[in-house]
Parts: C-alpha cells; sequence; structure tokens
C-alpha cells in the first residue's frame, strides 16, 4: 500500500466520520417528530450551525493528517525505526479517536439546540436536551463504530510489513468496543421509543431507563468476559515472550471448547514436540562434539607419538652409519662408504619429512592469534637467516616496504618462509637471481606476491602444486618434500586468504597470496 | 674429583649415541644411565637399588629424556625441582619432541635448557659437545649440600 493511497483513504473515512453522523443524527431528529422539517430548515440555515459542523470537520482533518504522520513516513521509507514509530501511532490511534469524537458527540447536539434557541422560533423543552443527546449517542454507535473498524483494518493493511513482536491493538480491545457499545445502543433506542411514546422524563421512565443500562452494562462485560477468555491463551502466546525458544507450554491450556480452544491445544503439542526435538538436538550436537573432541585428542596423540617415536630409530640408523663409517672405515671399500652414505642421507630426508608433515599438522590444529604484522620486515628476516646459511650466492632482492596484513604471526612466517625458500631454492642455477617481494591492489584487495627468475615450473601442472607430496621438480634437481606449499596454502585458508602461482619455466616463478 | 653425568634415558640407542657423541667431544666425565624415570629418581635420592648412596656426590648435570616408562620425564623434572635436596642440579631436556606443550612444561617445571635431538649425527654431536661445554666447563654449578 502506497503512502498516498493510504492517506486518500484515511482522509475520507474521518470526513465520513464527522459528515454523517451530523446529517444522519438531525434527519432521524425530524423523522422521530423531535424537530419538525421547519424547525431544522431553521436550524440549517442559521450562521451557528453550519459553521460549527464545518469548522469541527477542518480540525478533525488538520488533526487526524497530522497524527498519522509516522504512518505515511513508514510507508515512504519502510525501515526499522520507521516501523517502531507507525506501531505506536496505530496503538495510539483508537483513544485519540474516541476522545475527539466524543467531545463531537457532546458538542453538536449542544450546538443544535442553542442554534434553535436563539435562532428561530422552537424552543427546545427540557427532554429535549435528553432526546436530542440520547439520539446523537445512538447515531455516533450506529455510524462511527463501523467507520472505526473500517480504519483499523486500513491500518492492518498498511502494517502488512511491520515487524510485529506483539499486539498493538488487541482483539479484545475489539470486543470490548462491541460489547460494550452495541447493548448500550440497543438499550438507549428502547427507551427513546418509551419516551417518544410517553413524550416526557419522568422519575419511573429514568429509573426504568437506568435499570436497562445497568443490565446492558452488566451483560456486556460477561460477554467480553468470556470472549476475553477464550482468546487468553492467544494473548499469552504473544504478550509472553517474542523468542518461542522460551515459551514453555505449561503456560498454554486450553481455556474454552471453541476453536481457540483447540488451536491451543494443538499449539501445546507442537510446542512440546519442538523442544523435545530441540533437546534431542542438543544431546546430538552434544555428543558429536565429544567425539570430535575425543578424535582430535587422538590426532595430537598420534602427531605426539610420530615427532618422538618416528624420529629415535632415525636417528640411531644414522648415528651408527656413522660410527661404521668411522670406526671400521679400513674394513669397508668405496662402495661400502656409499652405501652408508646413502643410509644417512635417506634418513636425514626422512627427518626433514617428518618434520613438515609435524609442521603441516601443527598448522590445522593451533589457534589463529590475528594482529598487523609487516610482512616486509618478516621477508627482510627470512632473506638474512637464508644469506646466513649460503653466503657466496649472488642474489638481488627487493623488498617493498609497507607491506601490512593482519594475520597470525607464527603462521604467516611459515608462509614467507616457504615461499621465499622456493624462490631461493629454485633460482640456485642462475647466475644472477633476483627475488622481488612486493604488493598490488587486485579488485580493492590487497595481493602479496613472492617473484622469481629461477627454475619456474610448467603451468599445465598448477593443479598439483598445493598437494601433499607432489613435486614438480626431481630432487636430484633440487631437494625438497613437497609439504611446503600445502602448508602455506593450508595457512592462508585458514586465515580465509588464497594462494596461487604464475610461472614460466626457466624464466621464473610468482606466488600470489591474499590473507 | 670428577664431577659426573646422570643420562636417563630408555632407548639403549640413544644412550650409546649419546655416550659416543660425549666421547667424540672429549668429555670423559663418568656417565651414570638410568632407564627410566624411577632409577633415576631412586639414584638422586639415594633410595632403592641406591639406597646408602652418599648423597652429597650429586652429577653436575642432568640429561633428562621426556618419553620414560614408569613415570615420565615430566614428572621427573617436577620431583628433582620441587625437592630442596636436588632443586637446585641444572636439568637439560634431550628429547626428541618439539611439541610446543613440552616446550612450555619442561620451562614451567625449572628445566634449564631444551634440546631436540637432531637425526643427523653430526649435529648430534655438535650438539652434545657445545651442552658438555657450556654445563661441565663454563658454567658454574652451585655449591653442594
Amino acid at each position: 500500500m502506497s503512502s498516498a493511497e493510504f492517506t486518500k483513504s484515511y482522509i475520507r473515512l474521518i470526513i465520513m466520520a464527522w459528515i454523517i453522523p451530523a446529517l444522519f443524527g438531525l434527519s432521524f431528529l425530524t423523522y422521530i417528530e423531535i424537530l419538525t422539517v421547519d424547525q431544522l430548515t431553521g436550524i440549517m440555515t442559521t450562521p451557528t450551525e453550519p459553521a460549527f459542523i464545518t469548522l469541527w470537520m477542518i480540525f478533525a482533518y488538520w488533526y487526524f493528517k497530522r497524527y498519522i504522520r509516522p504512518i505515511t513516513t513508514y510507508l515512504e521509507h519502510p525501515d526499522e525505526v520507521n516501523g517502531a514509530a507507525a506501531l505506536v501511532c496505530m496503538q495510539k490511534f483508537p483513544l485519540h479517536f474516541w476522545f475527539l469524537f466524543l467531545i463531537y458527540l457532546l458538542t453538536a447536539p449542544t450546538s443544535v439546540i442553542l442554534s434553535a434557541e436563539y435562532f428561530t422560533e422552537y424552543v427546545p423543552q427540557p427532554v429535549d436536551w435528553f432526546r436530542i443527546h440520547l439520539v446523537a449517542l445512538i447515531v455516533s454507535i450506529i455510524v462511527g463504530l463501523p467507520i472505526f473498524f473500517i480504519m483499523l483494518d486500513l491500518f492492518g493493511n498498511a502494517a502488512s510489513n511491520l515487524n510485529l513482536s506483539r499486539p498493538h491493538i488487541t482483539i479484545k480491545t475489539k470486543v470490548f468496543m462491541i460489547g460494550a457499545l452495541v447493548p448500550l445502543l440497543i438499550d438507549t433506542m428502547i427507551v427513546q421509543y418509551y419516551w417518544t411514546r410517553t413524550g416526557f422524563f419522568t422519575f419511573e421512565t429514568f429509573v426504568v431507563w437506568l435499570v436497562l443500562e445497568i443490565l446492558a452494562i452488566a451483560g456486556s462485560l460477561i460477554f467480553v468476559r468470556s470472549f476475553t477468555q477464550s482468546l487468553s491463551p492467544l494473548h499469552n502466546l504473544v504478550t509472553e515472550s517474542p523468542d518461542f525458544n522460551l515459551l514453555s507450554s505449561a503456560n498454554f491450556k486450553p481455556c474454552s471448547t471453541d476453536e481457540i480452544g483447540v488451536l491451543t491445544l494443538n499449539f501445546r503439542r507442537a510446542l512440546d514436540e519442538l523442544h523435545q526435538h530441540k533437546n534431542n538436538l542438543e544431546e546430538l550436537v552434544d555428543e558429536r562434539t565429544k567425539e570430535l573432541q575425543r578424535l582430535n585428542k587422538e590426532l595430537e596423540a598420534f602427531s605426539y607419538s610420530v615427532s618422538h617415536d618416528l624420529r629415535t630409530p632415525l636417528r640411531a640408523i644414522d648415528g651408527f652409519s656413522q660410527a661404521l663409517m668411522e670406526d671400521y672405515a679400513d674394513k669397508l671399500d668405496g662402495t661400502g662408504h656409499d652405501y652408508l652414505s646413502r643410509i644417512r642421507g635417506a634418513s636425514q630426508t626422512m627427518a626433514e619429512l617428518i618434520d613438515d608433515m609435524l609442521q603441516l599438522s601443527k598448522v590445522t590444529r593451533s589457534e589463529l592469534l590475528k594482529e598487523r604484522v609487516d610482512l616486509s620486515s618478516v621477508a627482510s628476516e627470512v632473506i638474512e637467516n637464508h644469506k646466513l646459511v649460503e653466503q657466496d650466492r649472488n642474489i638481488k632482492i627487493n623488498i617493498d616496504h609497507g607491506l601490512i596484513c593482519i594475520a597470525d604471526k607464527n603462521l604467516i612466517m611459515i608462509v614467507m618462509d616457504n615461499l621465499i625458500g622456493n624462490a631461493w631454492k629454485y633460482t640456485g642455477k642462475k647466475a644472477i637471481a633476483e627475488i622481488s617481494i612486493g604488493k598490488q591492489q587486485v579488485d580493492g584487495k590487497d595481493v602479496f606476491f613472492v617473484k622469481d627468475n629461477g627454475a619456474g615450473f610448467d603451468m599445465q601442472f598448477e593443479n598439483k602444486l598445493f598437494g601433499v607430496f607432489q613435486r614438480l621438480h626431481s630432487t636430484e634437481e633440487f631437494s625438497g618434500t613437497g609439504v611446503g606449499l600445502a602448508t602455506a596454502q593450508r595457512i592462508l585458508h585458514r586465515h580465509g586468504g588464497t594462494i596461487w602461482a604464475d610461472a614460466v619455466v626457466d624464466e621464473g616463478a610468482t606466488f600470489y597470496f591474499t590473507v | 674429583m670428577q664431577k659426573t653425568i646422570l643420562l636417563v634415558e630408555d632407548n639403549p640407542n640413544d644412550e650409546m649415541l649419546t655416550i659416543r657423541a660425549l666421547k667424540k667431544n672429549n668429555i670423559l666425565n663418568e656417565v651414570i644411565v638410568a632407564r627410566d624415570g624411577v632409577q633415576a629418581l631412586d639414584y638422586l635420592f639415594a633410595e632403592g637399588e641406591h639406597e646408602g648412596r652418599n648423597m652429597s656426590d650429586q652429577p653436575q648435570v642432568i640429561l633428562l629424556d621426556l618419553k620414560l616408562p614408569k613415570i615420565d620425564g615430566l614428572e621427573v623434572l617436577k620431583r628433582i625441582k620441587t625437592d630442596e635436596r636436588t632443586k637446585l642440579l641444572p636439568v637439560v631436556v634431550l628429547t626428541t619432541s618439539n611439541e610446543d606443550q613440552d616446550l612450555i612444561s619442561s620451562y614451567q617445571l625449572g628445566a634449564n635448557s631444551y634440546i631436540r635431538k637432531p637425526v643427523d649425527f653430526d649435529q648430534f654431536i655438535k650438539a652434545v659437545g657445545q651442552l658438555g661445554l657450556y654445563w661441565l666447563v663454563l658454567n658454574e654449578a652451585p655449591p653442594s649440600a
């Protein structure tokens, strides 16, 4: 519903609420012969009565147009804040409407009588005061109540997209209006008939009227109570808690045998079932979590034992081969020495493999502690370490300044160590090696890179690059275990980043990554 | 009198290699070997099979493996460092594990040093040589009780 449509319907209804009772009331007064046609014409041609009705209409138009501004604002800009304001406005509307309407009801008959008294020859009797006010009451209920309900429905349409966490105009309110006003209307009509017939206001007629009114009010209260009782489970449901999970089925007992009673019972069953499912689910999650924790512990124990137990025999293999070479050198020929050094070489390779695998599993297990990391200084540190080990290399290093990222420092150091280590290793056969470390902007994201002019690789095998134990060069050409890039990728994935490469055989490789 | 070294090591290969490495570095101090946690504690506190040993004659340094039968290395370390009679003895954890948890626990319990045994025997000899030089020659041991 658009704001303009809403305003149009709403203003039309307000004008109807103010003009129809006036016209209908005056015609009815004539019909039941409280006023004659001449008297009515006289009253309507006085300066006061038309002015009175017109001024009231202008006032009501101005007042309510201003009043519904939060709703029209919400319809133009439907956001949460405007929605909340619109709901408050809708909630307070019955109060404002009936307050102004009742003042109108009290002043309108008075104005008719006063206009008649001052500007026409008709002189109202004291009983006419009561009769005319009663007519105003009947008319206003007959006309005002339906118009009021049409307005509530109009609000309901405008509220179709609102976030209703609790009721703003309750069914209880609506029932109360009908339950209180309709019996009042019927009684008043009976009294009106009685008075029209007897023609005067006496103590007897007053008592009859009073008894009827008391009965009507008592009856309407009973009527409202019955409805309220039926509705109470529904009312509890929407007012108790907006959170479905916090609802307790114990609070929803059917209080009637009608549709709402059945609905309450069904709702209660559904709620019980839901809670049961939820508990089952929680149990299941608990169970699975425990299972996962157990598996994780097992994995940790496994890594620990790999770290400790697999290395111990290797040390013995290496150590005793060495002892053999030293202590029994004279009993071994060249081939024997060669075999022993092969045994030592293999055991050391296996030790490296074990270390790399352990690092890979550690990377997956350890918790991420993100902080601001200066990749430029990390890169310099890694380069310095390599320079210490291999001092005679001719390498041109270029590290851009201010390469900053947010990451776990220990883990990102492993990434840089692997990437720079690779660049260092694969440029080993170049006369002049070049390694550059820098940053590019791609789609507003920082993409870091490590570029070398080394051996490169065939892009055809790109998909094997990050697999565990996958190598694109033979161990003879370049040493390595094939775990470094897998580790780097796993670290970057854990940070929500990614890594990819670009390379040309014998011209170099560039590894790009985001964190 | 030459000070002794207490080597707590359950693996006979590692025991032999460690002793060989010490010899290669010309560290000729007497090496007492304990093959599990109980033996190590018995020796240090002169209990069980070592009952009657002179308690004032304690080793200059204890080389302690972490993975030991019966009583594990961390527990041995804890008992050494919580007992008034032995808490000043330097303990070097010499192990295969480089799990962070082991490192942290060892230092928390008062280990004086933590060395991971390299697989490469040449490096192992170097490491043992350096720790022997440091703990037996350079480092001044606390005065014995």
